[in-house]
């Protein structure tokens, strides 16, 4: 297996203020470095304000790092390169109801990656889209629903769908899980390592559920307050906590 | 006597699709010093339950049922100003998103004062300020908030979400409720704080004696903390009995569904393994199916479940099925 990505000392800063006009910052997250690997997938858990949101939000672009190097298929991931980043690395948000735009149709929200990234013409896009929607178990006609029109699983399913649409490396999942009902998560983790299968896809997961992190993941790294804590393969990790952070995620399951 | 008696709930309203039932004859029983957990999937009615409990559902809402009852007294008898009374006195609630419940313009210490039980103090009016801060920092230390004079001095907005709970919490348990109603305690509350969230009602229930009603969308979050569970699926009521005989056995088809959709740490599942769920997702009132509700989703359906099936007993847990999983076992 080959690495796909590759992290070295990753850092985030925030400015907090100023003292005597000297702008401060405070550290949020890092140093952090850790490899990702073809058809992996990586968890992220940690307490709140351990900087998990931070890490996943900068690997996709939405918050500038302060320091580091990411190193995608052995290619340098400059800050401003825009296309190439979202290309290969795509998000699902925490909240699908929040996070689909109510007044486009499935078929534009799902079509605006394909305009924004590449110059296809107008009739593959709409192949593109229809195939999408079929990976993810909904059929084309869902294309002229509005958002409000489905269920919340299935929303779910079109921001998988809306992820996969410019065929991605890596998914970053924040949370994607712990809003959903119960029935429907489990079709949701199914979904995922489905697609994970057909598609050699890795994922970098970010839950505090320990129970379906120890599923599906190959990796699991412990934040805690911005530091990495432990990283290593998720079975070793969760047989052999070394960390008194990590005994605690596990004793709060009562195990 | 149970503290709550719950025979045939219903909860209607009218729509321009025709009279929509939303909860559907709905059996509820919770005895005095118990923990219940109410167990559903959003859009099952348990926060409509909780409400008709309560008494603040809106006029568009029609109430009916063979017997609401709390402490032998019919509820739906009584006239509204005696219904206010046992309102926050004897029935208390805490509700979704504690941050949302309280007054973003005022600070939380102000708040509190309002919400004290002054036809309880007995002190000339000199030394009431003394009372009330006495009052309130004995309850804030009860439900684990150390510097509490931090937390009465900022604002609801300044606050993590755990710790805005903990302070409604703590301001339903100032009058001594009899039984706290808690809906989605810690839905929106980071991971780290709702054990502690959890662990503050055993503690009152232990202590002070105060019956529970814990209403949660995760069947993993009540298995540690109730002894009793009811869970209900589109506004019926599915299985209920003693917390550690469903998990065991469960007998109804969903049950048994949502205990199997989660792998559990100890299982022996395989890494990265499909895991069984049920097809399809919850109905929409408007389209919801005649007799069992589950049907059109359930792996055991037969043409028999067009019949809306009785709550059957067996030694003390509550099933509604035409075919109970207890087929297999005998």
């Amino acid at each position: 297996m080959n690495t796909l990505l590759e992290v070295n000392n990753l850092t985030k800063s925030f400015k907090v203020g100023y003292r005597w006009l000297i702008p401060q910052y405070q550290r949020a997250l890092g140093p952090v470095s850790f490899n990702l690997e073809e058809q992996q997938t990586l968890s992220i858990v940690g307490n709140s304000g351990s900087g998990k949101t931070t890490l996943a939000r900068i690997l996709v672009g939405a918050e500038q790092r302060t320091s580091g190097e990411i190193i995608l298929e052995g290619e340098q991931l400059e800050v401003k390169k825009h296309i190439q980043r979202c290309c290969a690395i795509r998000m699902i948000f925490q909240d699908a109801n929040t996070s689909l735009n109510p007044r486009m149709r499935i078929g534009n929200l799902l079509e605006e990656p394909l305009k924004f990234a590449t110059d296809m013409p107008a009739k593959d896009r709409e192949q593109e889209v229809y195939s999408k929607l079929r990976q993810v178990g909904l059929l084309p006609e869902h294309a002229h629903f509005y958002p409000h029109m489905i269920s919340g699983g299935q929303k779910q399913r079109i921001a998988v769908a809306r992820a996969l649409m410019l065929n991605p490396h890596i998914i970053v999942a924040d949370e994607a899980l712990s809003v959903l009902d119960m029935s429907v998560r489990s079709q949701i983790i199914n979904l995922l390592l489905r697609l994970q299968q057909e598609m050699g896809l890795s994922y970098i997961f970010v839950s505090h559920n320990i129970n379906v992190v120890r599923h599906i993941s190959d990796k699991v790294m412990v934040l805690d307050q911005g530091q990495v804590v432990e990283l290593g393969d998720a079975e070793q990790v969760f047989k052999s906590p070394k960390h008194d952070q990590t005994r605690k995620l596990l004793y709060n399951l009562g195990h | 006597m149970p503290l709550l008696d719950i025979r045939n709930l219903s909860i209607e309203f009218d729509s321009p699709h025709g009279r929509i039932r939303a909860v559907d004859r709905v059996n509820l029983f919770l005895n005095p010093g118990e923990i219940l957990g109410l167990v559903g999937e959003s859009g099952s009615g348990k926060s409509l339950v909780a409400k008709a409990i309560m008494g603040i559902l809106t006029d568009r809402w029609t109430v009916s049922a063979d017997r609401l009852r709390y402490n032998g007294v019919d509820l739906l008898a009584l006239s509204a100003s005696e219904r206010r009374k046992l309102m926050g006195r004897e029935i208390a609630m805490v509700f979704q998103e504690p941050s949302s419940s309280l007054d973003p313009n005022d600070t939380v210490g102000h708040q509190f004062n309002e919400s004290l039980p002054m036809d309880e103090c007995d002190v000339p009016f000199y030394r009431r300020k003394k009372w009330r801060d006495e009052q309130i920092k004995g309850l804030l230390h009860k439900v684990g908030i150390r510097d509490h004079k931090r937390v009465l001095k900022s604002y609801p907005h300044e606050l993590s979400e755990g710790l805005c709970q903990k302070v409604l919490i703590a301001m339903t348990i100032a009058y001594k409720p009899r039984l706290l109603i808690a809906d989605e305690p810690t839905t929106v509350i980071e991971a780290g704080a709702q054990d502690q969230i959890f662990k503050l009602f055993k503690k009152l229930n232990q202590l002070n004696d105060v019956s529970i009603l814990l209403i949660t969308h995760d069947l993993e979050h009540v298995e540690n903390w109730t002894q009793t569970i009811t869970v209900m699926y589109c506004g019926q009521t599915v299985e209920s009995g003693f917390t550690k005989d469903i998990f065991k056995q469960p007998f109804h088809p969903y049950t048994m569904a949502l205990l199997q959709s989660m792998p559990h740490f100890d299982d022996m599942l395989n890494h990265k393994s499909q895991l069984t769920t049920l097809s399809g997702c919850v109905p929409s009132l408007q389209h919801l199916p005649i007799g069992c509700r589950l049907g059109p989703r359930c792996p055991r359906a037969h043409r028999k479940c067009v019949e809306t099936p009785v709550m059957e007993k067996s030694r003390g847990h509550y099933f509604s099925c035409h075919f109970p999983l207890t087929e297999n076992i005998e």
